[in-house]
Order: C-alpha cells, then sequence, then structure tokens
C-alpha cells in the first residue's frame, strides 16, 4: 500500500516536490523560529549572574536594567557619588561596581568602571570574566575591550585608542592628547560584556575635561552640568550610571531594595536583576508569542497546499482509483492510499525541514556569534521540537482526510469504470 | 457443470429514475463457458457488470457468484470476492501508468490471498507466473518492465488481460476491450484471450456492441432479449 502511494506520488513528482518543499520550509521556520527565542533567552538570562541588586537614579526598572547590562538605551539621570559612598557602606554589602555609560568608541559603548567590575562581575552559571591577553587597570589611561570589539574594530594589547565623549559613532572633538592604551582583552562571554569598551572613571573624568571646553557636544551629554564643579567631590567622577551589589547574604536583596527605594538624599531605583528579567521577558513574551502563531500559521499554509494539491489531483486519479476497485481494492484502500501519500508527505516534509535547520544553523552560527555575539549551540532535536513535528505529522494527515473521504465517495460512485 | 453466475429476477434502477432499466428473469453461465452478450451502448450492458462486481446491488432479485449471493455479502466480503474470483478487462485505463507492465500484472494478486494460494499451489512464483502470462500473451520481457503508459494500446489490453488472468479467477468479465484495437489485433487479441480461458477453465462473459463478433463465442445472448425493461430512454449511464 505504502508501496503504491511512492509510486503514485513519483509519478507526480513536480507537484510533489513542490508540496515537500513548502512544507519543509513551513518546518524550517517553525523550529528555527523556536530555536532563536530559546537560545536568545538562554544568552539574556545568562547576560549577569552573581549581582543580587543593581542601583540606579530614579527610573524604570526594566530601564535600569537594560542600560546597566545589556547597554540598550542611555540613562537620563544619574546617581552622584556621594550614593556610591553610602550603598558601599551598606551592611551586607561584599562588593560593588560602580558604572559610569554614556560614551563610545568606534560604536562601541564605554564602559568606566574599577578594577572591581573584572574582579566580582560574572554571567553565565556564575562564571567570572577572564582576560584573553593582558590585565586590568593599572593606570587612567588603561583600557580593556571586550572579545567581538576587540576582533571587529582589530584591538590588541597595546593598541591606542581615542575615546570620544557622547554616544554617537564619530565625534569631532577626538584629541590624541588624552588617547588611551589597551591593556587588556577580555575572553568571549556570548553577552554583551563582550560588545563594550571598559576604562577606568579617572580615565572618563580626563575625557570629560577634555571636552568641556567643546560646548556643542556638551548639550547632549548627561555628565556635562557636572564637570566644572569636579575640585568638589572626593570621587574620581562626579556621577555614575548604576552601582552594582553582591551581598553576603541573597535573602537580604528583598530588604536592602526597600532600603534604597526608600533613600531620602536622593531618589534611587534598587532592582534584583533576576526578577527584572523576568519581568522583561514577560513584557516580550506578547511579541514571542505573536511570533510563534506566525510561524504556525506558514505551517498551517503549508498544510494547504498540500490540501490543494491532493484535491486537485483526485480527479486525474479516480481512473487511478477505478482500477484497484477492479482488482478488488475496498473504498476503505482508495482512502488509506491518500492518508498514508499526505502521511508520507509531511513526513519527507519535516525531513527535509530538519536538514535545512542544521544547515542553515551550521552557516548562520559564526555570523551571528561574529555579529551579534549570540551564540548558537547546535544540539540534537529536543523534545518540544520533537512534539512540534509530531504534531505537524498529524495536522498533515487530518487534512488529507477531507480529500480522501472525498475520493472514497468518489470511487463508491464510480465504481470500475470512470465516466470523464 | 458448475454454475459460475446465476440470476434471477434481477431488477435495477438507478435512485431517482422512474424507468426500470433491468429486469431480468433468468441469466446462468456455468463454469468454463464462454459468454457474448452483446446490447447497444445505453441499453444497460455496464450497470449490469458493476451488479455483478458487487459494486452497486438490485432493488429485486438475486444475484450468486459461485453459489454466492451477492446481497448476503457485506460490501467488504463483495470486494473480496471480486478480487478472488473474478478479473476485469476493460474498453482502456485498465492500468496504473506509472507502474510496470509486469508490476501492474502483479496488482491482481495483490489485494486477494486466494489468488496467491492458487499460484503457489500450482507450484509457481507470484513473478513467475505473471511473466509467463505476460510471454504467453506476447509481451516480451523487455517490454515487461516498461512503464505501463508507454505501451501501445494493444500491448495495454493483453497487459490487463493477464492481470485478469492472474491466479486463475473463475470469472472474466471483458467489456469492450477490443473497441480500441482494428480488426486484425483485435482476432489475434480474442485467440490469446479464449486460449488462456481455456487454459485456466475460466469462464468469460464478453460484453460488446459489436455483432460480428458472434461467430467466436459458444454463446451469443443479446441483452435486448433477455431484459424485460424495454426502456427507451438513452444515457442511463449518466448517473451520480
Amino acid at each position: 500500500m505504502f508501496k503504491l502511494a511512492l509510486y503514485s506520488l513519483l509519478n507526480r513528482r513536480g507537484s510533489a516536490i513542490l508540496t515537500i518543499v513548502a512544507i519543509a520550509l513551513s518546518v524550517l521556520l517553525l523550529l528555527g523560529v523556536e530555536r532563536v527565542r530559546d537560545q536568545v533567552r538562554a544568552n539574556f538570562a545568562n547576560t549577569v549572574s552573581g549581582t543580587d541588586i543593581i542601583v540606579g537614579a530614579r527610573t524604570g526598572q526594566v530601564q535600569l536594567l537594560l542600560s546597566s547590562v545589556f547597554h540598550i538605551g542611555s540613562m537620563t539621570n544619574t546617581l552622584s557619588w556621594d550614593s556610591y559612598e553610602y550603598l558601599k557602606e551598606l551592611p551586607q554589602v561584599r562588593w560593588h561596581i560602580p558604572l559610569a555609560l554614556g560614551d563610545s568608541v568606534g560604536g562601541a559603548p564605554v564602559v568606566a568602571t574599577t578594577n572591581d567590575f573584572f574582579e566580582h562581575f560574572q554571567y553565565g552559571s556564575r562564571q567570572p570574566l577572564e582576560f584573553a591577553t593582558g590585565e586590568h587597570f593599572s593606570g587612567p589611561t588603561d583600557v580593556v575591550v571586550g572579545a567581538l570589539v576587540a576582533s571587529q574594530q582589530g584591538h590588541e594589547v597595546g593598541t591606542r585608542i581615542t575615546i570620544a565623549h557622547g554616544a554617537g559613532g564619530i565625534s569631532f572633538s577626538q584629541h590624541d592628547i588624552h588617547d588611551f592604551q589597551v591593556r587588556g582583552v577580555l575572553k568571549a562571554t556570548g553577552t554583551p560584556v563582550d560588545k563594550a569598551v571598559y576604562i577606568p572613571l579617572e580615565g572618563l573624568a580626563l575625557v570629560h575635561d577634555e571636552v568641556t571646553g567643546t560646548p556643542s557636544t556638551d548639550a547632549e551629554s548627561e555628565h556635562d552640568h557636572d564637570h566644572e564643579h569636579m575640585d568638589e567631590h572626593a570621587g574620581p567622577t562626579q556621577t555614575l550610571s548604576a552601582v552594582l551589589l553582591g551581598l553576603e547574604s541573597k535573602p537580604y536583596a528583598i530588604r536592602m531594595q526597600r532600603q534604597i527605594n526608600t533613600y531620602t538624599t536622593e531618589p534611587l531605583t534598587a532592582i534584583m536583576p533576576g526578577m527584572t528579567l523576568q519581568q522583561l521577558w514577560q513584557t516580550l513574551s506578547v511579541f514571542e508569542q505573536a511570533l510563534f502563531v506566525i510561524t504556525v500559521l506558514v505551517v498551517i499554509t503549508g498544510l494547504l497546499g498540500m490540501l490543494t494539491t491532493l484535491l486537485a489531483s483526485l480527479r486525474e486519479r479516480r481512473r487511478e482509483m477505478a482500477v484497484l476497485r477492479a482488482v478488488g481494492a475496498g473504498p476503505g484502500t482508495v482512502f488509506t492510499l491518500l492518508v498514508s501519500e499526505a502521511a508520507l508527505l509531511t513526513l519527507l516534509g519535516c525531513v527535509v525541514g530538519v536538514v535545512g535547520l542544521y544547515a542553515a544553523q551550521l552557516i548562520a552560527a559564526p555570523l551571528l556569534a561574529q555579529q551579534l555575539g549570540l551564540s548558537l549551540s547546535i544540539t540534537g532535536l529536543q523534545a518540544n521540537e520533537w512534539a512540534l513535528l509530531g504534531l505537524v505529522l498529524i495536522a498533515g494527515i487530518l487534512v488529507s482526510v477531507f480529500p480522501a473521504w472525498r475520493a472514497y465517495k468518489l470511487s463508491l460512485a464510480d465504481g470500475l469504470t470512470v465516466k470523464l | 457443470m458448475s454454475s459460475c453466475v446465476r440470476i434471477r429476477d434481477l431488477r435495477f434502477r438507478w435512485p431517482g429514475a422512474a424507468d426500470l432499466l433491468l429486469d431480468i428473469p433468468q441469466l446462468d453461465i456455468t463454469a468454463g463457458e464462454r459468454v457474448m452478450l452483446r446490447g447497444p451502448s445505453g441499453s444497460g450492458k455496464s450497470t449490469l457488470l458493476s451488479l455483478l462486481a458487487g459494486i452497486h446491488a438490485p432493488q429485486h432479485g438475486s444475484i450468486e457468484l459461485l453459489q454466492q449471493n451477492l446481497a448476503a455479502l457485506s460490501a467488504r466480503q463483495r470486494d473480496k470476492l471480486r478480487a478472488n474470483d473474478i478479473g476485469f478487462v476493460f474498453q482502456q485505463f485498465n492500468l496504473l501508468p506509472y507502474l510496470c507492465a509486469l508490476d501492474n500484472v502483479l496488482l491482481g494478486s495483490q489485494f486477494s490471498r486466494q489468488r496467491r494460494q492458487r499460484i503457489a499451489d500450482s507450484g509457481e512464483t507470484l513473478t513467475g507466473a505473471a511473466e509467463r502470462l505476460l510471454t504467453e500473451l506476447g509481451i516480451v520481457a523487455a517490454i515487461q518492465q516498461q512503464p505501463a503508459h508507454t505501451l501501445s494500446v494493444g500491448q495495454q489490453q493483453r497487459v490487463a488481460v493477464a492481470r485478469a488472468l492472474l491466479g486463475k479467477p473463475a470469472l472474466i468479465i471483458a467489456d469492450e476491450p477490443t473497441s480500441a484495437l482494428d480488426a486484425e489485433r483485435r482476432d489475434e487479441f480474442l485467440q490469446l484471450l479464449f486460449k488462456e480461458c481455456e487454459q485456466q477453465q475460466t469462464a468469460l462473459l464478453f460484453v460488446t456492441h459489436d455483432a460480428s463478433l458472434a461467430s467466436h463465442f459458444s454463446r451469443h445472448l443479446e441483452l435486448a432479449e433477455i431484459n424485460n425493461a424495454h426502456a427507451n430512454h438513452t444515457g442511463a449511464s449518466s448517473h451520480v
């Protein structure tokens, strides 16, 4: 029976191949979108680990997370050095990393921080940062670059870099008086750490001092209003964008969050990164679901294509059915023949789709890693992917029930001779 | 001789039709007999064949095939009986165009365990029996492997005969099998058909509109004579 379906299909291989391709593409899209979604989610969750609290000026929780860890968007408010001093002294604080953001070099965000960053910041499952070459800051004009920046911009230890003020790509206030020198290159992490350039807070002060003489670029900077009053402050820079805190005991984070949020000297926002990441995903889940619905619709379109092809083939196949009836096949056989044909088409579509998925992944993985720092791990088919494939197969068989039923009725009415 | 086909008081009209199409008080065909049934188109020949095949059921009367009353059998059992004991040869479109000649012949045994059993009992393999029949009917080995759609009409009809005969069914029903052939090939085809039927002692019901073929048959029936329903209307087959 299966052999007959196969030969019959081979006889109509043109339309059969098109049907298989349509199903394969839709399966490829369905699984591909699912995979990218899962990987992006995993990469996202891996971005920060071990940091118990992030503090910034009064702002939205998601915004603080995005700008401090993902370097997406800019913060309009800053917190003062005094507040940082206050946070440092809070009980239970085991380590603290100050971050000042807002500048860029060659399109890569500049993160001004201290050596505490390289010592305490963790990603993935509590993995510390490691240097591929070189080491941390030892002077104000030292630079540490992320792995992706290093490979894209061709930096290595000893390379001289000019850091511009402002978030734009190219600044016209570049001077080689305060050019920086790469002192270390970080190992790849698959997180936004790879895409940033790190300078000491003292280095940032140098850059901003330099820029204060050029009012036209200052207007857009969040730092400018404080630059003239530098001497009044104890710290190397007057304002910070965010502070990352690690605590002695995790459960204490909730209490500390409340304490910081109600700090009266300056309005501050404290977030727990894990919770905020979850919030963010909940916000994004609408888009995720929309994407999923679209891919499901694509699969349905592919299966409807098969339905159309099957229905169109019925007319030319009435003779085939009559021949089978004459040699003793029951109408049930005719029904089974069409259903097994659809099952075969869908199965082949799924197989081709999965093969295509792996081919696409092999081609795309290095590009994605290179361009976006997104690491796609090539794994075997997961349980949920098997389930999706199974659902596609079942849907394909269900879709074929309609033409099969029509063929059944036709073969009952036609009998052994077809009057066309 | 035992009875192959036995019809009593058969009456049939298409659903929705006013007049009876068939009213046959009696028709008998004994085993191994060679019967020609003649009638003009639209006289109900094809309908009678589909009743014999068990595809449709009469409103009245009985049809017995090999002493089995069709009315007493389920649709599945009638399909089985047809698979086991009736071989069909039609005017055209007998074959699945995408299968080779040999596979088309083997199709005849695919739905019938009895046919396979009978071939095994005679000491032949399925393929061996199919190849022998094809060769005897003038389809040489090289052509046996060709897809059916590449064969000439005459060759296709002979492949259809081989399929109908495979596994020694009791009855071959041939519905205008020669109307697509020219006179010379027609006579050759008939001789081959008769020879094979005789060898296997298979009864043959040969339906045609062509009276000139009567001399080839041991018995000649006119449908108009055995059928009391003298329907004037044409297009009796425009059902569904």
